[in-house]
């Protein structure tokens, strides 16, 4: 019998939701310096403002256009609770509905880096903390969907 | 017939027992299940209650993080800065500005304001701090001052605000700020040498040397008759600020 890995675990779910937490907490700091930062500073420090300023930084959606980081902020707080209710349920469609949510937010944070990188060419540590753990997640549950479909649960 | 009894009581305590037994579990499971329902609400709770919680915090941190000023060090207009509006007047507004700094270019149309409305009041003063996070701060800060050679630095500031996102993509920044200073008519040899002389570097360094002495946090900073001042939101806010400035001097 294969050993049964950290992948197996349930409790790697709440590790695997804590990192998505965590996510969102850069998220909304992201979002709050957007919507509450009414006077604009380039601090010697930082060096975000090319970013979170850029063209690529806002996205038009029905309601209107609003920051991406508010997008980002959605998107990790609905992953943690999911990876939270998988924990608690242990519903496989659940875990399912995570992997493809996470898998969303993993090519989305590819082009990010991306832009960063080559088109902006100026980054963001915020912006790469949440562009990193949204590539973590979604390689560890990856994972930990993989080695329960070979243990056939 | 003893037997027979026996047997009967047996039977019954047997029947007895299993009932019991039953029930027992019947019960202990009731009582898990309520245990672990109440036990599940709890978590839920606690995450809600956690995300709330964080939502706040983030949002307190943002609304208490603004820039300080409260440490840095008064700074004086003097005769050898960049001055515009009424030179002579006893009530100075100094800024410390990167040509590259998106929130500096987001303020220029509020100054232009300013300066049409007390021009003939106030003395608008611009030092240059261009931050190492910026690659064309210090290219254009030179070409300003170059300009500012041929008599149009304030001419070729309020284009460098104005252009910052055509110039601030890409290409030869050198080429680009030399056909500034040719539309703004100037002789282009000569913006060009000054460009890249020692003394306009030079100039730029001691502005920005002077900005770190006093502990500049960063652009724009503003001093309001030599003391920095949180920067105002709007114009109507510099408006209040100068409006107590002027009166205090009359």
């Amino acid at each position: 019998m294969k050993a049964l890995s950290v992948f197996h675990r349930r409790w790697f779910l709440l590790v695997l939701a804590g990192l998505a937490f965590v996510g969102f907490l850069d998220a909304t700091y992201l979002t709050a310096v957007h919507y509450m930062g009414e006077v604009p500073v380039c601090s010697v420090v930082k060096g975000c403002e090319v970013v979170t300023t850029s063209a690529y930084s806002m996205v038009p959606m029905p309601w209107g256009t609003v920051p991406i980081s508010l997008l980002g902020a959605g998107y990790f707080i609905t992953l943690a609770l999911l990876l939270f209710a998988v924990w608690d349920s242990g519903k496989r469609i659940l875990l399912k509905g995570a992997l493809w949510l996470a898998a969303a937010g993993f090519a989305i944070a590819l082009f990010l880096f991306y832009l960063q990188f080559f088109v902006l060419e100026a980054v963001c540590q915020y912006c790469l903390v949440a562009d990193t753990l949204s590539i973590v997640i979604f390689a560890l549950l990856a994972g930990m969907v993989q080695s329960r479909r070979t243990l056939g649960r | 017939m003893d037997d027979q009894n026996l047997d009967a009581i047996q039977e019954l305590t047997k029947k007895e027992r299993r009932e019991l037994k039953r029930q027992q579990k019947k019960e202990e499971r009731a009582r898990e299940q309520r245990k672990s329902s109440t036990m599940r609400f709890f978590a839920w709770a606690l995450i809600l209650v956690l995300i709330g919680g964080s939502i706040w915090a983030v949002l307190q941190f943002v609304a208490n993080s603004g820039t300080d000023v409260s440490n840095v060090t008064p700074q004086e207009v003097t005769a050898d800065d960049w001055i515009t509006g009424n030179a002579n007047s006893s009530v100075t507004l100094l800024e410390y500005g990167d040509f590259e700094c998106p929130a500096c270019a987001s303020y220029h149309p509020v100054l232009q304001t300013l300066k049409s409305e007390y021009g003939d009041r106030v003395a608008f003063a611009y030092r240059h701090f261009p931050l190492s996070i910026h690659p064309r701060a210090d290219e254009t800060a030179r070409a300003a001052e170059a300009a500012g050679n041929q008599g149009t630095f304030w001419e070729m500031h309020d284009m460098l605000f104005e252009r910052q996102s055509a110039w601030s993509k890409g290409g030869n920044i050198d080429d680009i700020l030399a056909g500034y200073a040719e539309e703004l008519g100037l002789n282009e040899d000569q913006f060009r040498a000054d460009y890249n002389s020692d003394e306009v570097k030079g100039r730029v360094e001691a502005d920005e040397r002077a900005g770190r002495a006093a502990g500049v946090p960063g652009t724009p900073t503003f001093f309001l008759n030599g003391q920095a001042i949180d920067s105002p939101g709007n114009a109507e806010e510099f408006r209040n600020l100068l409006n107590a400035a002027l009166n205090e001097g009359a």
